[in-house]
Parts: structure tokens; sequence; C-alpha cells
């Protein structure tokens, strides 16, 4: 999905959650689960 | 007969996850991370690493409410702060976890340098799991030092070198290095799970995208074929 960094590969896009790591702020953002959780929320 | 087609005496695969416990997706993350390895038939070939990734290095170290301590931080309102709370309380009791809104926050630094003595005991993933499901499920407070030390003990550690950990700054640098190398490997988000140092991935992913990354790194899923 990228451009191996360092030798990694970053093979998913940020998916179902997750927390900022310069913020600190979690997110929910993901079309899979709008049918549980609203998309756009953060907390 | 049957024929063990692939390799499953193969070398083992290291999965690094940094994580923090304060941080929900890592929690519903690594359970996804768990069940994509538990859907392997070779799951002992695995070794989860717990890697330190603390969010808030300015966070107090007086415990307050998760809505109190996002708003300081953050701004908006408990009823905006609630409202996200339950939909990934949703979300998590969907998977079977339990997920309790009464949840305190502080600074976690202190649990990542224990984790840091308990990863290189061979028990980190085991000590950092017990305590964030614990706090997730609202039956520890890991902020205090004698829930820590109990919880070590009840994974094979030495209690009374947890005290003397908590009473002093050992493993701090291993804790910000930790970070710093999360962030130069690329993790945009949180939990960030690298296999093998070969694929990565931010945030929780779901468990079929986490068992796509662990066939890429590790070789398709083992099956048996007669002959």
């Amino acid at each position: 999905m990228s451009e191996p960094s360092g030798g990694i590969q970053i093979v998913a896009a940020l998916a179902s959650g997750w927390c900022d790591p310069d913020s600190g702020v979690c997110h929910i953002e993901t079309v899979d689960e709008t049918t549980i959780a609203d998309a756009g929320s953060e907390h | 007969m049957v024929e063990q087609v692939a390799k499953s005496e193969e070398s083992r695969v290291v999965i690094e996850v940094w994580s923090d416990l304060v941080c929900p997706w890592c929690y519903i993350g690594t359970h996804r991370l768990k069940a994509a390895i538990a859907q392997r038939p070779d799951p002992d070939r695995f070794e989860i690493v717990m890697r330190s990734f603390e969010l808030d290095p300015t966070a107090s170290r007086e415990p307050e409410t998760i809505e109190k301590a996002f708003i300081r931080s953050h701004g908006g309102t408990a009823d905006q702060f609630l409202r996200a709370e339950r939909q990934v309380q949703a979300i998590a009791r969907s998977e079977g976890l339990e997920f309790s809104l009464d949840r305190l926050s502080a600074s976690t630094f202190d649990l990542h340098r224990v984790s840091q003595y308990a990863a290189g005991q061979g028990h980190g993933d085991e000590f950092f799991s017990r305590v964030q499901d614990g706090f997730f499920t609202g039956t520890l407070n890991p902020y205090d030092p004698r829930a820590l030390a109990g919880v070590a003990e009840s994974v094979g550690l030495d209690a009374q070198r947890v005290r003397d950990i908590l009473a002093n700054d050992e493993y701090a640098d291993r804790v910000r290095i930790d970070r710093a190398d999360g962030l130069e490997l690329g993790a945009t988000g949180v939990p960030f799970v690298v296999i093998d140092r070969r694929v990565a991935a931010p945030g929780a992913q779901k468990v079929s995208t986490y068992g796509q990354m662990l066939e890429q790194a590790a070789g398709p899923v083992l099956s048996e074929r007669a002959s």
C-alpha cells in the first residue's frame, strides 16, 4: 500500500479506529463501522 | 497418511505492538490481532512483543475521570465525549469485549516502565494485556502500584521488583526510545502493529486484515492433505 519505509511496508490504511500519536485523540472514522458507530467521531 | 504441507517448524515470527493503556483501539486491536493468530493452525510461531507508546507524555500523575481528562486536554463537552465512548463501547461489545465507561485517566509512564521490565522477563504481552483487560473491564486500577504488583505476580514476575521499579525511574529511557522507534517506523496511528519488521499497519485493523498481514509476513496458513 505504501513504499517501504526503513524496510517496512505499511500495508493498510488507518482503519476501524486509531489514536493519534501526536495529539493523543482517538478516532472512529471507517465505513465498515459506521453501521455500529457514526462516522467522524472523535474523542 | 497426512502430510504437513507447510513449514510448521519454521522460524518464529515477532509481532511488535506499539500501544498505550488509555487507547481503546489498542485494547480492541490487540484482541483482533490475537483472533487472527488463533485462526491459524500455527499460532505458536507468533510472539507478541509489547512496545510502549505513551500517547500523552504530559498527562497528570493524578487520576481523574476520562471525560474530565479529555475535556481539559482537548475541549468539547462531557456529552460529546460520552457519546463517542458509547460508540466505541458498542463496537467492543459487538466483538465480545467488555468496555467500561467508568475509567480513570492519568500518566501511563510508570505502567510502561513496568511493562518494559515484564518484557525483559519474557512476560511483556501477558502483563500488559492483563492490565489492559482489567482496565477496560473496570476491574483494575492501573494507577495503583499494589494493583500493578499484583498483576505482575499473577504472571510470574517478582512483585517486590515491581514495587522497586515504581519507586525509582528504571526503564524510563526504554519507554521513550520505544515511542521514538514507533514514530520512526511510520506509526501514524496507535496501535501500530509491525510483523517481522516487514509489514505494518496503524490503528485497529479488522481480523481479516491482520490475517492477511500474518500471511504476508509468515507465509500462507498451513494446510493438511492426504497423500
